[in-house]
């Protein structure tokens, strides 16, 4: 059974209800009622990954978001041509990639699995199908990935000003 | 036993080929209005029985309203085409006398042989022998079973099939993939869709154009006008040449106001089409050189005679979107 195909035909109910519970409990599926989650569920996409294996890659075109199901991401951003800095790591039952889902923009970092990982794909072109079908849906998700990113962005801009403040601290420093 | 499955499977791929393409068409261009209704909250199977429901009412609305005004046009055709046989055989024996008359040192050659040397089965060619060859046993069974099959599982489960092959691709090439895949069925779709739009407009716009001026044969002519605009630069003649032919069965005959008529609805609706339909519809997805039309209908005559001729095009356009979409993204994950 480990074909795609007969696992498509024939289901895995065991495992649906598993990956179900799983989106139930991440910000970006809040508020979706059962059914709502299995349309999601239907259209999401299983992938494993080796150690080391890299999941997308810094500035190529992001599809869309992963969520770990088991295993451990690493977020890298390049420096320099040499030089890589790990930005975090995305442990089980979490997510990332998300502003993919929302535009094709390239990726601001990598993602590298730190070891056998399996997460679920949830790509643009799967939220446009469920836009398409069930607009609904489709918005409540859509509002859940921008009060996502609406957090983020207020998270940067205190750490902006942190940084701000320290530099304008060390530039004191500097004058005296 | 290897050469047996591969002769099989090649044998399979040629019988299926047509009705698996032509499902493909069908759910492109049925999937939005299946969508639309389902985003109205109607279930997708039951959007799908209701549609077939549909479509079946309007095949028998079909069968009972106009195909008996087409046979009975094709009928009228076929009776008095010893006439026009005669009428075009008097009009060229006349061309050639003229011109022989004109041209005394040129050796006119003696032209209705060398056209019945040219039309296929020109000796002796009849309606029904053309029917028989049309409606062979398995293109009626593939119409029939095959591709309302084929297209209700395309429909109703189209996204398990894009899933379960994307689940077969490599961990590198799934976002591209993805990506790629859903680019070019939007592509498609709205080219499809607007290229139906597109010969839908200009079949009704010259089938009431030529019922107003009195052409008859008006409702076949139009078909064929709007199914000959799917061939760019060709459209417009292939809509002319047969309502001229029409004109001369007229009983007044050729007339110099009735061919006036004639060429001022196909100009108005060559014109509507061009500024106002064209642009909405099918925009400029795909622009094709005047020189890839000709050689693509040339190609598709030799190998699918008038159907191949009519599929070129669309399937060239097809082929270029396709392309199109997988350069740019080929060269935006940096592969060429």
């Amino acid at each position: 059974m480990d074909n795609p195909i007969w696992t498509y035909i024939f289901g895995a109910p065991k495992e649906k209800r598993l990956t179900v519970e799983l989106m139930k409990s991440l910000p970006a599926f809040e508020g979706l009622s059962g059914n709502e989650l299995l349309t999601v569920e239907r259209t999401i996409h299983l992938r494993k990954y080796g150690a080391g294996e890299v999941i997308f890659n810094e500035d190529m075109p992001g599809a869309g978001m992963y969520i770990i199901q088991s295993g451990e991401v690493s977020i890298i951003k390049k420096i320099d041509e040499r030089n890589d800095v790990e930005l975090a790591v995305v442990r089980e039952r979490s997510f990332f990639g998300e502003l993919a889902l929302i535009d094709e923009m390239p990726r601001s970092a990598t993602a590298k699995a730190l070891k056998d990982t399996v997460l679920y794909a949830f790509c643009k072109p799967d939220l446009e199908n469920i836009m398409d079908r069930n607009p609904r849906l489709a918005s409540k998700i859509i509002m859940n990935v921008a009060r996502l990113i609406c957090k983020r962005l207020v998270q940067a801009n205190e750490n902006l000003e942190v940084i701000k403040k320290k530099l304008l601290q060390h530039g004191d420093i500097c004058e005296k | 036993m290897v050469a047996g499955v591969l002769v099989a499977m090649v044998y399979f791929f040629k019988l299926l080929f047509a009705p698996l393409l032509a499902s493909v068409l069908f759910a492109l261009l049925l999937d939005p209005v299946v969508n639309y209704f389902e985003t109205a909250g109607f279930k997708r199977i039951r959007v799908l029985f209701g549609i077939y429901i549909f479509l079946v009412i309007g095949a028998a609305c079909v069968a009972v309203f106009v195909v008996p005004k087409f046979i009975s046009e094709a009928q009228n055709f076929a009776r008095h085409l010893p006439e026009y046989k005669v009428s075009i055989k008097g009009a060229l024996t006349e061309l050639q006398y003229t011109l022989q008359q004109k041209l005394p040192d040129v050796k006119i050659p003696d032209v209705i042989p060398l056209i019945k040397s040219r039309i296929p089965g020109g000796n002796g060619m009849n309606i029904e022998s053309v029917i028989d060859n049309l409606s062979s046993f398995f293109a009626l069974l593939s119409l029939v079973v095959i591709v309302p099959i084929v297209t209700f599982f395309l429909l109703a489960d189209g996204h398990l099939i894009a899933k379960a092959f994307l689940a077969m691709v490599p961990n590198t090439y799934f976002e591209m993939s993805i990506l790629l895949i859903h680019k070019i069925i939007s592509s498609l779709k709205s080219f499809l869709r607007g290229q139906m739009i597109d010969a839908a407009a200009v079949g009704i716009m010259t089938t009431a154009g030529l019922a107003v001026i009195g052409i008859p044969y008006f409702l076949v002519i139009g078909i064929v006008a709007g199914v000959g605009n799917l061939i760019p630069y060709l459209g417009p003649v292939i809509g002319l040449v047969p309502a001229l032919f029409a004109v001369v069965m007229q009983p007044g005959g050729l007339t110099a106001i009735a061919v006036i008529k004639v060429i001022i609805v196909i100009v108005l609706v060559q014109f509507i089409e061009g500024t106002f339909v064209y642009p909405i519809a099918v925009g400029k997805s795909v622009n094709l050189h005047p020189l890839v039309v000709i050689i693509g209908v040339t190609v598709g005559g030799q190998i699918g005679g008038i159907v191949g001729m009519l599929i070129a095009i669309p399937l060239i356009s097809i082929v270029i979107v396709t392309f199109q979409v997988l350069h740019s993204y080929l060269k935006s994950y940096s592969i060429i």
